[in-house]
């Protein structure tokens, strides 16, 4: 497995846990890691921008992907960090996405964005846009889409992303629509 | 009284959604398709839990009212994010069924859940963008609830209709006796 960590410039770069740990050959997908991305091994932590300040406060600037001994020697990669060439905002889209395309098929999903909004109790919520194919709503049954809402859940809940997700479906053609009242 | 019928609801929201055609639909069409998915979930079960608890013989009486009209939104949903969990929070532990709800009533729970902050977007948030595909899909999983609610094993549904009319205290566990 690989970690997927979101970091910080500065003195302190990361807090808490990694986003997800995955299998290396998702970890590589997801973050278009390459092999030049090596910044450090694994008992030295890279720090980027200004190292003897903290600078948390910025937000995440950075996805460094963590592959230990093992794993680097089964998939052929040398073990240790590297930095995605990614922003952090893309690759967390990409992790919530994947659950998303496993559970409804690649077939219907063309992508997905999120957007914070609130749900129904006022609390802090993820607008979730499922961008489907033109006919995918009609292949789509109520159990992969309570499916798909599981997993969604259950990988916020390894990101330790707080707020329910709201899904919300749309064809290419509907968000181009010039929207009238 | 004359109950809202939760099949109309669904109806009135396919109408909804076919009412332009092909072509742009209105964001009040749609907006309102969504919401009216969301409330046939929510009278069905307000009016199954009032039958139990008053009677449908009663149904034109004040006190089938004062009862119906004791179930509010907030309440429906806490439950349902309860019972959608995998394991259900210790003060249920003595009105829960043995084995939980089922699968049915999870199934319902997750979709109300899910239609209820659909409806509060559609019904609220100016930014919110109702499109045709997920209004009907909204609707599709609506009817599907639905049929899932009137499926579930009567025992199961009845222990959680008289959880949705009466909330365990939170009371603490050296409090109990």
């Amino acid at each position: 497995m690989a970690k997927i960590w979101p970091v910080y410039e500065g003195k302190e770069p990361t807090r808490g846990d990694p986003w997800v740990d995955v299998p290396v050959s998702d970890a590589i997908a997801l973050c278009d890691l390459r092999t030049q991305d090596f910044v450090s091994d694994l008992s030295n932590t890279p720090r980027f921008g200004d190292t003897g300040r903290d600078l948390w406060y910025a937000g995440f600037t950075h996805v460094v992907v963590e592959i230990d001994v093992e794993e680097a020697r089964a998939a052929n990669w040398k073990p240790g960090l590297y930095r995605s060439r990614l922003e952090p905002k893309e690759v967390f889209r990409r992790l919530i996405e994947q659950p998303l395309v496993a559970a409804l098929g690649r077939d219907k999903v063309l992508r997905v964005e999120v957007a914070p909004t609130l749900d129904a109790e006022g609390r802090g919520a993820m607008l979730t846009t499922i961008v489907i194919t033109p006919d995918a709503i009609q292949r789509l049954d109520s159990e992969a889409e309570a499916d798909a809402e599981a997993r969604l859940r259950e990988r916020l809940h390894e990101m330790h992303v707080a707020g329910t997700p709201i899904m919300n479906f749309a064809t290419e053609a509907e968000l181009a629509e010039d929207v009238g009242s | 009284m004359s109950v809202p019928d939760p099949d109309h609801l669904l109806d009135q929201a396919d109408r909804l959604i076919a009412s332009t055609g092909g072509g742009t639909a209105r964001q009040v069409d749609l907006r309102r398709a969504i919401s009216s998915a969301y409330y046939a979930l929510f009278h069905a079960v307000v009016t199954e839990a009032t039958d139990d608890l008053v009677g449908r013989a009663h149904r034109q009486t004040p006190r089938y009212m004062l009862a119906y009209r004791s179930v509010d939104h907030r309440t429906l949903r806490r439950l349902c994010e309860d019972i959608a969990k995998q394991n259900l929070p210790n003060r249920y532990s003595r009105f829960a069924p043995e084995g939980g709800f089922g699968p049915d009533l999870q199934f319902f729970a997750r979709a109300l859940t899910d239609l209820q902050d659909s409806r509060y977007l559609a019904d609220y948030d100016p930014l919110f963008r109702a499109t045709r595909s997920n209004a009907s899909r909204i609707v599709k999983r609506g009817r599907d609830a639905l049929g899932r609610f009137r499926d579930a094993n009567r025992t199961l549904r009845r222990a959680f209709l008289t959880l949705v009319v009466f909330q365990p205290r939170q009371v603490h566990q050296d409090q109990e006796t």
